[in-house]
């Protein structure tokens, strides 16, 4: 195992660390992103900066496929443990779809839902023996291993990032424990922070939004992108995990619908993780392109006529910053409180309640063009305003100044 | 009095171009002819539905000669052909085809955008087609331009018939202009009405059950219930009033023109 440098006592000039499941090429994930960019960002501004994660790729089956040990990349140094499989996969899959089900775990049987996924005994054991030299542990998101267990090691100097969803996760007790006993929290937006008060009313008392931004690209390529994947119509994107958590089957049933009612005169391309499984009815219409390359990715959004974001688990919802930025309208599920928080707050975003709504949604892009470029517009003015880096970093920072207190 | 057959697919399901050819069977019934639509799609408010791919189509047709006189044929996707039809295959059905159409005193053809005929519209296996053809009406320039190249169709017959209900379909649903101030909420509002108003159709619609397999009845009545919903008096088939009145004149002055066989 790795050593963290001598002589740092936690003090001002010690290391902040980030603990986040994944990391790496090949990773998708929005708090993933968030702890990546923020990680470099805080570096960059002449902070000593670590990552702890794990060497696995996949959220599904936790194998460790990078290798472990630390490199340091972007000016963070990154450390590498390896993940220990479930005891049993069985017993873990019938807990899991009992939490589904938002049924009442025993407290016993709620420890046993979070070490079913993967453990990372390692990474827990190296925060054991170093936490004292780290100025603040930072842990994202709310729901894994590595955060429960890691807010369990020192929660006097630990914030966490819980991208925190309305979800039967976010309503575990040993969730709600977490989130009460670290000394900080940061929130990605405001409803996630309301949200996060009803899970845990005794929160912790340090907490603050910061927000999550995007990377602005110097430019964008759109007609090189519809050449270079042989993409001839117009269409709509989704970027995200292919699953029924982030409402995938949901979009696939309202675009079948939107085929049938004749309101889809777009394709519907898709980038991201997970199997599409895409219909055999819409087969032609869905195109799947699979992983897409983190500089191919804003040429994607600049090519598309709209995106559209069916999930309602989103704590920020990057992509539709990214859309956004590239002058892309977004359509988003209005049940899903975030989302529909950026698309009114910014003016710049069509929500939709049901099928119908959405196919109309789509209607619009296609038929009043202009006025959808006019919101994507003011979309792009919200973000620039609210989550470029810059912005996000500074309220880190402020919140950092005096974390810990002693 | 004529009596009509209108092939394609008419609405709900087909778009625009759906509508197109609804109008043109509402006219054609305006007019006091005996229409009977028959569709591929059996969500259509149509007459009769079934497969009209193929040799599917040439038999469809060559029976219902016997009770028609005239044809208001819509080549769209997989009517006739699918499109990875063979070479073989598209030359069996187009002449097929070809020979059926000679059985109609008049017969107009009206091709989607772009054409929907694998292959394209040249070849030996398309000529005895054109040749018993009266009119076939094209979408777009480009679309007339490669006709016109083509052996056994003269200029007169090929009629330019832009979509331009599209625009009017867009109109019925008011959306808001880039320049105004609340472009969001009323883009929203807008979504929200016109979605409300498709759920109390497609109830209506479910109300009155399947449409019905008598003639003219299924269609008149898909019509009357959009026409009699709140808010839908001028836009039945999804068009305003003018919109569709433009599309009808349209059809009777190219009627007036067509030869008469």
């Amino acid at each position: 195992m790795a050593s963290v440098r001598g002589g740092d006592d936690g003090g001002a000039g010690a290391p902040l660390v980030f603990v986040t499941p994944r990391y790496g090429p090949g990773v998708v994930g929005g708090s993933e992103a968030v702890v990546a960019e923020a990680a470099r960002g805080l570096a960059a501004r002449g902070h000593r900066v670590e990552i702890l994660t794990t060497c696995a790729k996949s959220h599904y089956s936790w194998a460790n496929e990078f290798e472990a040990g630390s490199f340091v990349e972007h000016g963070v140094t990154v450390r590498r443990f390896a993940t220990v499989a479930a005891r049993s996969r069985v017993a873990a899959g019938e807990l899991e779809r009992r939490v589904q089900r938002s049924e009442h775990l025993s407290a016993g049987e709620e420890v046993a839902w979070v070490n079913g996924r993967f453990r990372v005994p390692d990474l827990y054991l190296h925060l054991v023996a170093h936490a004292a030299s780290y100025r603040a542990i930072v842990l994202s998101p709310y729901l894994f291993w590595s955060t429960i267990y890691g807010a369990d090691v020192a929660p006097e100097r630990t914030i966490v990032m819980p991208c925190l969803h309305d979800e039967p996760y976010a309503w575990l007790e040993i969730v709600r424990e977490t989130l009460s006993k670290v000394a900080g929290l940061w929130f990605l937006s405001e409803p996630e922070h309301q949200l996060t008060h009803r899970v845990a009313p005794a929160l912790a008392p340090r907490h603050a939004v910061v927000g999550a931004a995007v990377e602005i690209p110097e430019r964008y390529d759109p007609a090189g992108f519809k050449a270079r994947h042989g993409l001839e119509r117009p269409f709509i994107f989704y970027a995200g995990r292919r699953e029924q958590g982030k409402g995938w089957r949901d979009l696939l049933a309202a675009y079948a619908s939107a085929v049938a009612r004749d309101a889809a005169t777009f394709d519907l391309v898709t980038v991201g993780a997970g199997a599409p499984e895409i219909p055999e009815g819409l087969a032609g219409r869905v195109v799947d392109l699979g992983y897409l390359e983190t500089e191919e990715l804003p040429n994607a959004f600049a090519a598309a006529e709209a995106l559209v974001q069916p999930s309602t688990n989103e704590s920020f919802s990057r992509t539709l910053m990214e859309a956004w930025l590239a002058g892309t309208p977004v359509i988003a599920n209005a049940a899903g409180e975030v989302v529909a928080w950026h698309c009114e707050r910014s003016g710049g975003g069509l929500t939709y309640a049901d099928e119908s709504e959405f196919a109309h949604c789509l209607r619009f892009v296609a038929e009043a063009p202009k006025a959808a470029a006019a919101l994507a517009a003011k979309g792009r003015e919200y973000v620039l305003e609210h989550y470029r880096w810059e912005v996000v970093l500074d309220a880190m920072e402020q919140f950092l100044e005096d974390f810990p207190r002693r | 009095m004529s009596r009509v057959l209108v092939v394609g697919t008419v609405p709900p399901p087909g778009g625009a171009a759906a509508r197109r050819l609804a109008v043109v069977a509402a006219g054609r019934l305006a007019d006091g002819d005996e229409v009977t639509v028959l569709s591929p799609d059996p969500r259509s408010a149509a007459h009769r539905s079934g497969s009209l791919t193929g040799f599917a189509l040439v038999a469809q047709l060559a029976w219902r000669s016997r009770r028609h006189d005239v044809l208001e044929l819509r080549i769209e996707p997989s009517l006739p052909l699918a499109p990875d039809s063979g070479r073989a295959l598209r030359t069996a059905v187009l002449l097929a085809l070809g020979v059926v159409l000679g059985r109609y005193a008049s017969v107009t053809l009206r091709l989607d955008s772009p054409v929907p005929i694998p292959g394209g519209v040249g070849g030996r296996a398309t000529t005895t087609l054109w040749a018993a053809v009266d009119t076939v009406v094209v979408q777009r320039e480009e679309d007339r331009a490669l006709l016109a190249q083509v052996p056994g169709l003269s200029a007169e017959q090929i009629v330019l018939e832009p979509p331009a209900e599209e625009a009017v379909a867009a109109a019925v649903r008011r959306w808001p202009t880039a320049t105004d101030s609340g472009l969001r909420s009323e883009a929203q509002d807008e979504i929200r009405r016109s979605a409300a108003e498709e759920r109390s159709l497609l109830a209506a619609r479910r109300e009155i059950g399947t449409p019905l397999p008598r003639a003219g009845s299924a269609f008149s009545e898909h019509v009357r219930v959009r026409a009699s919903l709140p808010g839908l008096a001028h836009a039945a088939l999804g068009l305003s009033r003018r919109g569709a009145a433009g599309i009808v004149r349209r059809q009777r002055a190219l009627r007036t023109g067509s030869r008469s066989r």
